[in-house]
């Protein structure tokens, strides 16, 4: 017997211990709940630093208007895109970095229900990934890679689709003439000069870096296995944009002005050093071709997605086999918040 | 032997024949696992979780079939086997040697001993990025780093094994003028080698554990490699199938290491105690 029932009749007892009882779930739900006026919590996948500008540009506070009023953000770092399908379907994260291969997986194979909200980067019209081999090597044509060993930094990526059209379109079965293996991009230098690997894939803040010591030659670039490309994409599950429409046009309206401003060359110094602090190297690694034309990547200046291109990319990727289903990319391409984002500025 | 089992209650005898009755039991212990099985087919179907997070088990069995029918599974489960193997029977080796040497050597016990506590606690697959460095990315770093990972236990449970042994019968085998050679071979590693074999059996699991996380790392061929491509291109039942395929892999690789056991010790008091 409990000392409350000693001193308590049964029906008091009953209604003290409900009273309690709300109280507990009140504090719980009020916990768990947002707050009114909380700004919406978008978490955005992330890769190599600066072709996925967006986390130097929201480093700049002096360029947003609704960063941590209308909206707050939250980077999560992976390697590769196809990690961000898996992160999006567990919904770790609200908005993925894609390649445009590992989109039209997301879809035909995930199932998941998703669009294609604006562009992240794309390759060919500026800077075009690139599959380099020791400048002494005998590899000499995408031929000479039987037997090979080729570093990509993910299978199912863009990279990886890439090299295997390659591949493809010379003769080669890839996994079967050539060994593919994932790599880090920052280790790929090391291993290609150590002969660990014989071809490596080389984003442009790489090529940039190692390509200076004279060692390394290319041998063929991304767009010569697909044409333009959009590389990288940014895509969002359907129920999270209906749900939080307003963040997401505030969110591009602060996108698209910054992305205005880290292109201007009088802020050119203040990005560089913000790139050199977000991917923790120095600014001379980045000051002779960071976000410049025909140097680096190239950004949709209005931030949507080279539709025409995305489908191309697509359809090549099925003819070669590559995919086993192809996709029709217009229904789950929404350009809606950018539109609305724009008439914002 | 043929003993029947009597399962009915006093006054109502009947005779099972062992194999029904193994079957029975079989059956019985299987229900925890249909019951789960069961349970995955009926959350996915009902929509509950994503199906590209846990697609249906009857879509995972049929990618399973076809693929095994195709002669993708066995090609991977054949490459597992044969870096998991390799890196194991090289840590038999090794670590039978080093184990028994350290059992009767006081300067070898004193120089690996300590080596041996050292490397026990530590995650040995983190040395991965290194053995790449060394040996680049083909079968050779796989088969080594399953060799680092099983030595280990095996090393442990020798020197345990050839160290627990009653020192009354050594005496009596020294009494009689057994020479050290012989004495190591007929009664040191015989009394050992229930301990051996257990530590063998025990690095046989990390051996195939070991080497699909090195495939998964290293890229080529083998289930590591097979399911982590799916994971890659969002191909959830092929990576479920894959997981599917350690499993019997596993399970055949303990099932005959249980047989090796009972016919190497059917001599000594454990086969005789069932």
């Amino acid at each position: 017997m409990s000392v409350i029932s000693n001193i308590m009749p049964a029906g008091r007892r009953l209604r003290v211990e409900a009273a309690c009882l709300l109280a507990v779930g009140a504090l719980f739900a009020a916990s768990v709940a947002p707050v009114k006026g909380e700004p919406t919590k978008i978490r955005i996948g992330y890769d190599t630093i600066p072709l996925h500008i967006v986390p130097v540009i929201f480093r700049m506070p002096e360029l947003q208007k609704h960063n941590g009023k209308e909206y707050a953000l939250e980077f999560f770092r992976f390697k590769g895109s196809p990690l961000q399908v898996q992160a999006l379907a567990a919904n770790e994260v609200d908005i993925a970095a894609l390649a445009f291969s590992t989109f039209a997986t997301s879809i035909t194979t995930a199932k998941l229900p998703i669009k294609g909200i604006a562009d992240l980067a794309q390759d060919g019209p500026w800077y075009s990934q690139a599959f380099a081999v020791k400048k002494d090597s005998p590899i000499t044509k995408v031929e000479d890679l039987k037997g090979k060993t080729l570093a990509i930094n993910a299978f199912g990526g863009a990279t990886d689709m890439a090299a295997r059209v390659m591949m493809v379109k010379h003769g080669l079965t890839p996994d079967k003439d050539v060994r593919i293996i994932e790599a880090s991009f920052g280790a790929m230098p090391a291993m290609v000069r150590s002969g660990k690997v014989d071809v490596a894939s080389f984003p442009a803040p790489v090529w940039s870096v190692h390509s200076k010591a004279g060692d390394l030659r290319t041998l063929f670039r991304q767009s010569d296995a697909l044409g333009d490309q959009q590389f990288l994409l940014y895509a969002a599950k359907d129920e999270f944009i209906k749900k939080n429409r307003k963040a997401l046009v505030a969110f591009y309206e602060d996108y698209l002005r910054g992305l205005k401003a880290v292109v201007d060359p009088k802020n050119r110094q203040k990005v560089l050093e913000t790139i050199s602090k977000v991917a923790g190297s120095p600014v001379k690694n980045f000051e002779d071709w960071a976000l410049l034309e025909g140097k680096d990547y190239y950004h949709s200046p209005d931030g949507k997605i080279n539709v025409k291109a995305l489908q191309s990319n697509i359809k090549s990727l099925k003819d070669l086999g590559l995919l086993k289903q192809t996709l029709e990319v217009v229904p789950h391409i929404d350009h809606s918040l950018l539109d609305e984002a724009a008439k914002r500025l | 032997m043929d003993r029947a089992v009597n399962v009915a209650a006093p006054g109502q005898a009947f005779k099972v024949p062992p194999a029904v009755f193994a079957l029975l039991r079989t059956a019985e212990r299987s229900i925890p696992v249909l019951i789960l099985l069961a349970a995955w087919e009926a959350v996915t179907r009902a929509g509950m979780v994503q199906l590209f997070l846990l697609p249906p088990l009857s879509q995972v069995l049929v990618r399973f079939y076809a693929d095994t029918i195709d002669g993708t599974i066995p090609h991977h489960i054949i490459e597992t086997s044969v870096t998991a193997l390799s890196g194991y029977f090289l840590a038999a080796a090794a670590g039978v040697i080093i184990g028994a040497a350290m059992a009767i050597s006081r300067p070898i016990r004193y120089m690996v001993e300590p080596l041996v506590s050292l490397a026990f606690p530590i995650p040995k697959i983190s040395f991965m990025p290194i053995f790449i460095l060394w040996f680049g990315l083909d079968t050779l770093p796989k088969v080594l780093m399953v060799a680092f990972n099983c030595v280990i236990p095996i090393t442990s449970a020798t020197y345990l094994g050839a160290r627990s042994i009653d020192k009354y019968i050594l005496w009596s085998a020294r009494s009689l003028g057994t020479q050290p050679g012989r004495l190591f071979w007929k009664i040191v590693m015989p009394a050992a080698a229930p301990q051996v074999i257990s530590g063998l059996q025990i690095a046989l699991p990390q051996a195939l554990i070991i080497g699909i996380v090195t495939e998964m790392l290293t890229g080529g061929d083998g289930l590591g490699s097979y399911m982590i491509r799916a994971v890659r291109f969002s191909d959830s039942e092929t990576a479920f199938a894959g997981i599917l395929a350690m499993l019997v892999t596993g399970l055949v690789y303990m099932q005959i290491a249980t047989v090796i056991r009972r016919r190497v010790l059917r001599w000594h008091a454990e086969a005789a105690a069932g």
